[in-house]
């Protein structure tokens, strides 16, 4: 079973490809300040990979309360497992 | 009725003693529809433009329906063609001369508040698509479209949190300070409106009555252009700012929470920075309707080709939003500036991560030398863009007309 734990070391992986830098280290705390070039675009390159990954999908207003003020990788990894339990999770 | 007026103020002020004070919460959305329904009353002309407003958002909430049970996005597409295309007729937008006969613009239909309603309904349509709003009934619906505080001009709030607070509504302000605080910001938007953007509002006219009347007789005119362009500008941040002061503070007394819409504009240290502190709720919309769906599907599809995407986004995006803020074709201009702008910085940050790594260009961003000039250029383009905003094109012609005549006067020694 894939749990918050494993979603953050997969989430990590895909950081680190993304911006192409493997000094990244994820916490839950972690938030968009504290990666280097996390703009909106990348925000969005980055939500690519993890649906690929996952195979999910995010709506728009998911992607955009992501990067909302006060969230942080903790709130994505969380969606993320939301997303896994929920078959309806895959709409367009 | 507008809301600075007296007699707004006075049914505010009344209403915020005696809102609460109802009993249920169907008798408080009774009230608040109440409210809505009169305020729109004073605006809608005649009863085919209520006929319209109908069908344009009973439509709305029946795509609604169908998307939340049937998700398509070829569905969705076919409708939001159609809406756009009456959008389009019904704000009586130049292009409909072009390809259709122009007895089509002569409609006595006018809904106020229709282009913040096209915002929302399509929010509100791919939201449902997605999953994200599970119930709406046509009445909650209506009222969130309607509501009286959003309904002239924004801000552009999301069905979400309308629907948080229409299922309760409560009191948002708690104790006697926040209720103070809410009236400061209503009187001190009405004092901007009133006061301050009615007063830069005629000294830009006279420089831009000098500019065009004296026919070039005036001496400097790309100052004068210069003085009207801030003039402009200071206008419609104290006009729309002091707008939004009063719909929020309004709002917090009795309705439900809106979003803010200013926040310190002139520091945006670029164009996107700038669209997240003026009109941020429709800076947000563009990024999450416009620009998001646009770049994801194009890197979905030719993942290399990133910054071309980013690039042909932006354009996409703000040239929309450009023409979405009027019928003419200077509109078009002003969201070309834009994309443009949006686009000079992204290729402008990727060259100095090309060349100095992401540490660099972190480097950059927090130089405090680099944030006061990028403030500086951003502050100036935003305003030189105003220029297509604040007039049409023959109007932008004639003057650029009298300072090029002015330039070549002084070049031939006049």
């Amino acid at each position: 079973m894939t749990t918050t734990t494993t979603i953050l070391a997969e989430l990590q992986d895909i950081f680190r490809q993304v911006f192409d830098d493997d000094a990244i280290e994820l916490a839950d705390s972690t938030t968009a300040d504290d990666v280097d070039g996390w703009d909106s675009m990348m925000h969005i390159n980055l939500i690519i990979a993890i649906e690929k990954r996952f195979r999910v999908k995010f709506a728009a207003a998911e992607i955009a309360s992501l990067k909302a003020d006060g969230q942080n990788v903790g709130g994505l990894a969380r969606m993320v497992e939301r997303k896994l339990g929920d078959p309806k999770a895959t709409r367009p | 009725m507008n809301p600075y007026s007296l007699e707004y103020l006075v049914a505010l002020f009344v209403s915020a003693g005696l809102f609460f004070r109802l009993p249920s919460p169907g008798a408080r959305r009774a009230a608040l529809a109440a409210g809505s329904f009169g305020f729109l009353y004073t605006y809608l002309p005649n009863p085919l433009s209520w006929a319209v407003l109908a069908g344009f958002l009973g439509s709305g909430h029946a795509m609604g329906r169908l998307l939340r049970s049937r998700p398509s996005r070829l569905a969705l597409g076919a409708y939001l063609a159609v809406l756009v295309g009456v959008f389009v007729v019904l704000k009586k937008y130049e292009i409909v001369k072009l390809v259709a006969p122009e007895r089509l613009l002569e409609t006595p239909i006018a809904i106020v508040g229709l282009s913040y309603m096209l915002f929302r309904q399509i929010h509100f349509l791919v939201d449902s698509m997605q999953g994200q709003i599970e119930r709406a009934s046509l009445w909650d619906y209506t009222n969130y479209q309607i509501n009286l505080f959003t309904l002239l001009a924004g801000p552009i709030q999301r069905f979400q949190d309308f629907q948080d607070y229409w299922d309760r509504p409560r009191p948002l302000l708690t104790d006697r300070h926040e209720i103070l605080r809410a009236y400061r910001r209503l009187f001190l938007g009405v004092l901007k409106v009133v006061v301050a953007s009615e007063f830069l509002r005629t000294l830009g006219n006279r420089f831009h009555d000098r500019l065009t009347e004296s026919a070039g007789a005036v001496s400097h005119p790309g100052l004068f252009l210069a003085a009207y362009l801030y003039s402009f500008l200071m206008y419609l941040y104290f006009n729309f700012s002091g707008y939004c002061d009063v719909a929020i503070a309004g709002s917090s007394l009795v309705g439900p929470r809106l979003p803010e819409n200013f926040d310190r504009p002139f520091l945006a240290r670029n164009i996107l920075d700038y669209w997240s502190r003026w009109h941020i709720t429709l800076g947000h919309w563009i990024r999450d309707y416009l620009f998001l769906p646009f770049y994801k599907t194009s890197v979905e599809r030719w993942p290399s080709h990133g910054k071309a995407a980013a690039v042909a986004g932006y354009f996409v995006a703000f040239t929309l939003a450009g023409v979405w803020h009027g019928s003419t074709w200077n509109f078009l201009v002003y969201g070309l500036l834009h994309g443009a702008g949006a686009s000079a910085n992204k290729l402008w940050e990727s060259a100095i991560v090309h060349r100095y790594g992401r540490k660099g260009l972190k480097t950059y961003l927090q130089s405090p030398t680099a944030r006061r000039l990028a403030t500086i250029v951003t502050f100036h383009y935003a305003c030189f863009s105003l220029l297509f905003f604040a007039l049409d094109l023959n109007q932008i012609q004639a003057i650029l007309g009298v300072i090029l005549g002015s330039a070549g006067r002084s070049y031939r020694g006049y």
